[in-house]
């Protein structure tokens, strides 16, 4: 009659529930789960014990009625000392549950509730004892009913820790079975057996409660389990990306310092080279250095992407400058690749909400993508509206992308089989760019596409009214300029390098040390658009002065003054008359936005407004 | 005080030393090219040659080197472009660099071809801050339209900044609106301080990649 071993050694229990479904057992769950078991079973046992009393003081009065019930008033008395005491030793429990362990706490308490429920089964079977004999049958019953009653109340609610219930179904409703015969002289052998029936069916559903019980218990620590392995491993995954990102840009970082030096031998060997026969395999080298510094940008961005460092601003931007932009970037390489890149303008006021860089980034990886997977034909760049959206399209007339493949290709280092054959320097990173630029952006991307007649990328963004924008630092590499402008500078290797610098703006640069050959290249008849003219020159003449002169030669010419000194009396003179006045150093950008207002080529016809000339 | 003019580059990777130096050898075929490994050696190098035309610095030398030895040299040779060269593409380093007084910060990944541009610009005299090219912004021509109102400006002011715009003084903006000099100067005060630019040149930066557009002669 005692299924639960568990009092002598509950320390033995596992610590974490088992896979397979539970027996009904106390060590199927962990010492903690066993202890909230023994709470369960306290509560129940204690409500019982509380309860008792009334039912004691409601017996007591029914048989006072017919017999005398001095005895039973005893009963009613112990039961009102028990269940006082019963709530002192809750309150002690409660505090040793905030004070031990879950093993402890089972080690100390199983035996007293075990007592307890031994006292209360004892104090139910009582009335019994004393009634037996001389009890009318009608209270006899009564109490025969009520006892099965607390029975059965018990055996549902007081089984999470079966032992306990087992002591007071001993010493309660068994025991009192003993006296039966007594309590009901004339009718216990019809009794006595609907009563056995009673017991073997109240054991069997004590057994029953206590499996659900317990069984409850284990699901519960088996979910918190899981729920703990789960964290654990989504925690590992984040911790080995950060690692893989982290690893990435160190390593990109490192091998970029060689890789930069030998970009720049290369270029510095190409330059001094006269072996014809060199050209070609220079002519690779730096390609193939090209394509492993586009890998560099391509791995760092990707793990500054990944790791959650690209602050994303989505501001108003017009799509123009970007199409101008992508031709720019990549009219060149088409040419070299044989292939034609054909822009579709979008119209002067498209606009869409995105971040500049992000757009940027994703567009110029499209176009790169097109170009590099495109044998021959050509390549389209185009926006489409579609309700309340500008898709950006690139088309080409490439490989054409498999249906199994479409998915995976957005995929880090991912490159279809056929795709390997036709180029090898792509490292599989550029869509996969694209796609986190597009996921942070919260835009969406796609394709469509035909094996061997071509694709089309496509990003969809929401379209934008352009606002104001802030005035910012931008990149001095625009729409290209056009015009001719003549510096006055007395350093000669200065005038090499504004050369250079004004050439690779598409500006054509007539260099001057002096007023004399300065007047010497209008004289030639050459037509200046922007004189750029220092205030020291070696001749000692005043720069501001010879500016002024040329500008009488050429009217149509605007000028600006260019100094390091800034206290100079003629530069306070020049700013006084409102000429414009270049501070050296001066800032790339601004010296490209100042020429831009006065040499930028128009996209078209109607859109460069020009203030009217004088 | 100037002999021949050189360029003194500073990094502690001999390769990357190396690499620099040829490549600026073969761009600038008139210039010397002195190199240094280490921070020590740059000033006794500028005492013994003068002062470099350009210095190109390394910013990961050790923590703050590169901006003291920018500090230093600003110091004694007034007259150089100093630049640092980095691999790092924060905008905060470059802005570090640029508040440490150097003329220029030229990103490692940069093409070769936009190198030499940063060098000569340097050498011009011109500052160099260029965000990298891959992940900066997007270059801007000068496409948003932007009018008068928009700017908190009088449509007056708006022609008159229209001029400005062309690099006009103000003799010719006056002569072309039939104003006083003296008119046109106060107008241009008024218009510098609502773009809160103190010059001309500042004004005309500040509209970088807008186009004028006066309500008066339509959108052209």
């Amino acid at each position: 009659m005692e299924p639960v071993s568990a009092s002598a050694a509950p320390a033995r229990a596992p610590a974490t529930p088992a896979q397979e479904p539970p027996q009904a057992s106390l060590q199927t769950v962990s010492m903690a789960g066993q202890a909230r078991l023994l709470e369960m079973t306290y509560q129940r046992l204690h409500t019982s014990i509380m309860v008792l009393p009334l039912v004691a003081l409601a017996l007591t009065l029914f048989y006072q009625l017919q017999h005398d019930a001095r005895w039973m008033w005893g009963w009613f008395g112990f039961y009102v000392v028990f269940a006082a005491t019963s709530h002192r030793l809750r309150r002690v429990f409660r505090q040793d549950q905030g004070r031990r362990d879950a093993a402890d706490l089972m080690r100390r308490w199983r035996p007293r509730l075990e007592l307890c429920a031994l006292i209360h089964g004892a104090g139910t079977t009582a009335p019994v004892v004393i009634a037996a004999g001389h009890a009318s049958y009608d209270f006899a019953l009564l109490l025969l009913v009520t006892n099965a009653a607390i029975l059965a109340g018990n055996a549902t609610h007081q089984t999470p820790v079966l032992s306990v219930f087992m002591r007071f179904f001993m010493t309660g409703w068994n025991a009192s079975l003993l006296v039966q015969p007594w309590l009901f002289p004339q009718h216990w052998y019809f009794i006595l057996p609907l009563s056995l029936l009673h017991t073997f069916t109240m054991y069997r559903h004590s057994h029953t409660a206590h499996r659900f019980f317990v069984h409850q218990v284990w699901l519960e620590e088996r979910g918190q389990q899981l729920s703990a392995q789960y964290r654990e491993a989504r925690d590992a995954a984040e911790a080995a990306l950060a690692e893989k990102n982290r690893f990435l840009s160190t390593a990109a970082h490192d091998l970029r310092q060689p890789v930069h030096a030998m970009g720049l031998l290369t270029e510095a060997i190409a330059l001094r080279n006269r072996d014809a026969a060199l050209a070609a395999p220079l002519s690779d080298l730096r390609l193939n250095l090209q394509s492993v510094q586009l890998m560099f940008n391509s791995l760092l961005d990707l793990s500054k992407i990944e790791s959650g460092q690209v602050a994303v601003r989505p501001e108003p931007l017009l799509l123009r400058p970007f199409f101008n932009e992508l031709e720019i970037q990549f009219l060149a390489e088409a040419r070299s690749r044989g292939l034609r890149l054909r822009l579709h303008m979008p119209p002067a006021g498209a606009a869409v909400q995105a971040d500049a860089a992000l757009l940027r980034q994703s567009l110029s990886n499209l176009v790169h993508n097109a170009l590099r997977y495109t044998p021959q034909g050509g390549v389209l760049i185009g926006a489409r509206w579609r309700q309340g959206h500008w898709r950006i399209e690139v088309w080409d007339t490439g490989l054409g992308v498999a249906l199994e493949d479409r998915a995976r290709i957005y995929q880090p280092f991912y490159r279809p089989q056929h795709a390997w054959h036709i180029n090898r320097e792509g490292h599989g990173l550029g869509l996969a760019v694209v796609a986190r630029c597009v996921d942070l952006m919260s835009a969406q991307h796609g394709l469509q596409s035909r094996l061997g007649a071509g694709s089309c990328f496509w990003l969809q963004l929401p379209a934008a009214a352009p606002g104001p924008d802030p005035a910012s630092p931008r990149s001095p590499s625009a729409r290209p300029l056009q015009g001719r402008c003549l510096i006055l500078d007395d350093d000669p290797h200065v005038l090499g390098a504004w050369s250079a610098l004004l050439g690779s703006w598409g500006v054509q640069a007539c260099l001057a040390s002096d007023a004399r050959q300065a007047f010497a290249h209008v004289d030639a008849g050459q037509t200046i658009d922007v004189v750029l003219c220092d205030q020291r020159l070696r001749s000692g003449e005043s720069g501001f002065d010879v500016l002024l002169a040329l500008l009488a030669r050429c009217p149509q010419a605007r000028g600006a003054m260019v100094s390091g000194e800034f206290d100079a009396p003629a530069l306070r003179r020049a700013e006084e008359e409102g000429y414009l006045v270049l501070k050296k150093p001066v800032d790339v950008a601004d010296l490209h936005t100042l020429l831009s207002c006065w040499l930028e080529a128009p996209v078209d016809a109607t859109i460069a407004m020009e203030g009217p000339r004088p | 005080m100037s002999p021949s003019p050189y360029a003194l580059v500073l990094d502690d990777h001999p390769l990357v030393a190396r690499g620099v130096a040829e490549f600026l050898r073969s761009r600038l075929p008139r210039m010397e090219v002195a190199v240094a490994g280490r921070t020590e050696d740059v000033m006794p190098l500028v005492a013994e040659r003068g002062a470099p035309a350009i210095a190109l610095i390394d910013f990961w030398l050790a923590e703050g080197a590169a901006l003291d030895l920018i500090a230093q040299l600003r110091q004694h040779c007034p007259g150089s472009a100093l630049a640092v060269i980095s691999g790092d593409d924060d905008p905060a380093v470059m802005e570090r660099v640029r508040k440490a007084g150097a003329h220029g910060f030229i990103h490692k990944q940069a093409p070769p071809e936009t190198f030499a541009l940063a060098v000569e610009a340097l050498l011009c005299g011109l500052a160099w801050f260029e965000p990298p090219s891959q992940s900066g912004q997007p270059p801007r021509s000068r496409d948003l339209p932007v009018t008068p109102t928009e700017l908190g400006l009088s449509m007056r002011q708006g022609e008159i900044l229209a001029l400005v715009l062309q690099g006009l003084p103000n003799k010719r903006i006056a002569l072309q609106y039939d104003l006083s000099e003296s008119t046109v100067k106060e107008h241009m005060s008024a218009i510098l301080l609502r773009l809160g630019a103190r010059t001309r040149v500042e004004a005309i930066t500040r509209l970088r990649g807008r186009r004028l557009v006066l309500p008066s002669m339509g959108e052209l």
